[in-house]
């Protein structure tokens, strides 16, 4: 227990510091969290970057990532990408104890995009049913696009 | 809403009304839900009211919403009116929500009032959430002390009935397949542990406001250090609630697939039929109503959806008519429905109390769940223009869709189609 608790302090210290060096209070900018090691699932986040924005009204995301193929690809993808971070996998590990030691997230403008841990697991469950894919998780249940349509999507490119 | 935050909402709204100012203002709720309908009875207590409703949902904008039509935030509060204070309840969106008033000019504190509990990264509240984090740790060992080590907790964290129903339905079987023979409960309400009772669950107790929520939460902080399973299919914040409703995902399903990972081919247990017939007998006696000539109106639910009083007039009246009896399903200050005596039973008596009784007559709520194996022939009414995440109402939430009846007469009423509906209702009451 006091183990979680000292992570997610540690969390919230790199949530402050991210914060204060991106303006994300005052810039409108959101911090997406990248964590997985699945290259599809982390292509279908990035490339749905632009709905995001659009349907938050935002203007610019700061990338977190694990993933060296993020790191290395995350700016072909959009526009409005304002940084690529790559934090180790310990800096991960404070932020996810910190993403879950509240009753909910610590703030709207942090997104954890992952399918493979906590939350993400039990959501990854859902792929297959009904017809639910990736896409509809990534922009349905993780980016939380309510308007979220895959024909809509799929004219727009 | 529970008691504590509706208590919660209740002291917010004072303040505001001694500070006067709530006085002379456009006041506008945001969001047509039921928990705009609680926000609204607090308002009335104090002699105000509210003058429109808005939600961002599209397919809700233009419905009539207590006594309101709803308009998108635009077309409520723009151009700007320092006149305007909006007000809302919202755990889990009030952020996007404020971000978006405050976008068309407005500002917290002086025209935007969010009532709910307010989370963000301060220090405060990270101290405060130690603290719950420290308060679910208590109370975990207090209710497993007298279990096997690493007993599996389960938490029914909602107030809803009818999903500690839906919960009963697979648990059993759950319980089989994970080879767990030790267990321990947890639940929020007495009602609810009335209902899982009924199902022969053992080791319930019943939790203090939001301990539940601290042991789900000290769960998902720990990185499941603690055997705590969550009975729901989407609470606080977990992502599986956006696919509520999404093609054909309903109740049932969400359920069985997402809280229980079963497949299709599971079916559900029935709870064990008991010998309550001197219970019943004592009840009949009590209210002086006939065995197969009571038909019993439940008109209340959690959600926005009330029946109007001139169709409950004539639903009675109706009754009465055939030379039925009608009375109204009363809990707590609930009043009858005018024409009509006020009856309780005990929810663990309740199938066994509508098999004497012979008609229901009731808007969804979680009694519907509980008494939907009932031989005795049920009305059940869904609001017409009710949403619920990706669907209606009615779709989500239908017994026959669900498969836990298949003998409701199930009606989605609105007050265009009002005459079709009672048609269909006083067609059945005979």
């Amino acid at each position: 227990m006091l183990l979680t608790v000292l992570r997610a302090f540690q969390g919230r210290l790199r949530w402050i510091k991210i914060k204060r060096k991106y303006n994300v209070d005052s810039d409108n900018v959101y911090v997406i969290m990248l964590p997985d090691s699945d290259r599809t699932f982390n292509e279908i986040a990035l490339n749905h970057i632009d709905d995001f924005l659009s349907y938050r009204k935002a203007n610019k995301v700061v990338i977190l990532t694990t993933d060296e193929w993020v790191f290395d690809n995350a700016h072909n993808f959009s526009n409005c990408i304002k940084a690529v971070e790559q934090i180790t996998l310990r800096d991960y590990y404070y932020y996810r104890n910190y993403c879950y030691y509240y009753y909910y997230s610590f703030s709207d403008q942090f997104i954890m995009m992952s399918l493979q841990d906590l939350y993400g697991k039990r959501l990854a469950l859902a792929e297959g049913v009904s017809g639910i894919e990736k896409t509809d998780m990534a922009c349905m249940a993780l980016y939380i696009i309510r308007n979220w349509s895959k024909k809509e999507a799929c004219m727009h490119g | 809403m529970d008691n504590y935050e509706k208590s919660r909402v209740r002291k917010h709204i004072n303040r505001l009304a001694i500070q006067d100012m709530l006085k002379d203002k456009n006041i506008v709720l945001f969001g047509a839900s039921g928990f705009s309908k609680d926000v609204l009875m607090c308002l009335e207590e104090r002699g105000f009211t509210a003058n429109a409703i808005i939600d961002n949902d599209d397919r809700k904008v233009g419905i009539s919403c207590l006594g309101m039509i709803v308009k998108t935030p635009e077309q409520a509060l723009m151009p700007f009116s320092e006149n305007n204070l909006i007000i809302f309840y919202s755990p889990g969106f009030y952020r996007e929500m404020t971000a978006q008033l405050e976008r068309m000019g407005y500002h917290i504190d002086k025209h935007i009032f969010a009532l709910n509990f307010q989370i963000n990264d301060t220090l405060y509240m990270f101290t405060y959430m130690t603290k719950t984090k420290i308060r679910g740790l208590y109370w975990h060992k207090k209710i497993t002390c007298k279990h096997s080590p690493n007993c599996p907790v389960f938490i029914a964290p909602y107030t809803g009935t009818g999903d500690i129903y839906l919960i009963g339905l697979f648990f059993h079987t759950y319980l089989k397949q994970q080879s767990i023979t030790d267990y321990v409960f947890a639940v929020v309400s007495n009602a609810c542990k009335k209902v899982a009772e009924m199902f022969n669950i053992k080791n319930i107790y019943v939790l203090p406001h939001q301990v539940g929520d601290d042991m789900i939460s000290l769960q998902r902080a720990t990185g499941q250090e603690f055997r705590i399973i969550t009975l729901n299919d989407g609470w606080l914040g977990d992502p599986l609630q956006w696919f509520r409703g999404y093609n054909g995902l309903n109740f049932e399903k969400m359920f069985r697939y997402f809280v229980f990972g079963f497949d299709d081919t599971i079916p559900h247990i029935l709870p064990p039929k008991r010998d309550y017939s001197h219970e019943i007998d004592g009840l009949f006696q009590q209210y002086n109503i006939v065995k197969g000539k009571t038909v019993v109106l439940s008109p209340y639910s959690n959600t926005l959806f009330d029946l109007p009083d001139d169709v409950l007039a004539s639903i009675v009246n109706h009754c009465k008519q055939q030379g039925l009896t009608p009375v109204t399903n009363c809990a707590g200050t609930e009043k009858p429905v005018t024409g009509t005596d006020a009856v309780f039973f005990p929810l663990n008596q309740a199938i066994e109390f509508m098999n004497a009784a012979g008609y229901f007559v009731g808007v969804r709520s979680g009694l519907c769940d509980i008494i939907s194996s009932s031989t005795c022939k049920k009305i059940i009414i869904y609001d017409k223009n009710g949403l619920f995440y990706k669907t209606s109402h009615f779709d989500y939430f239908s017994l026959k869709k669900m498969g836990l009846c298949v003998d409701a007469i199930e009606i989605e009423y609105s007050n265009d189609v009002k005459n079709e509906c009672l048609h269909k209702i006083k067609e059945t009451l005979k």
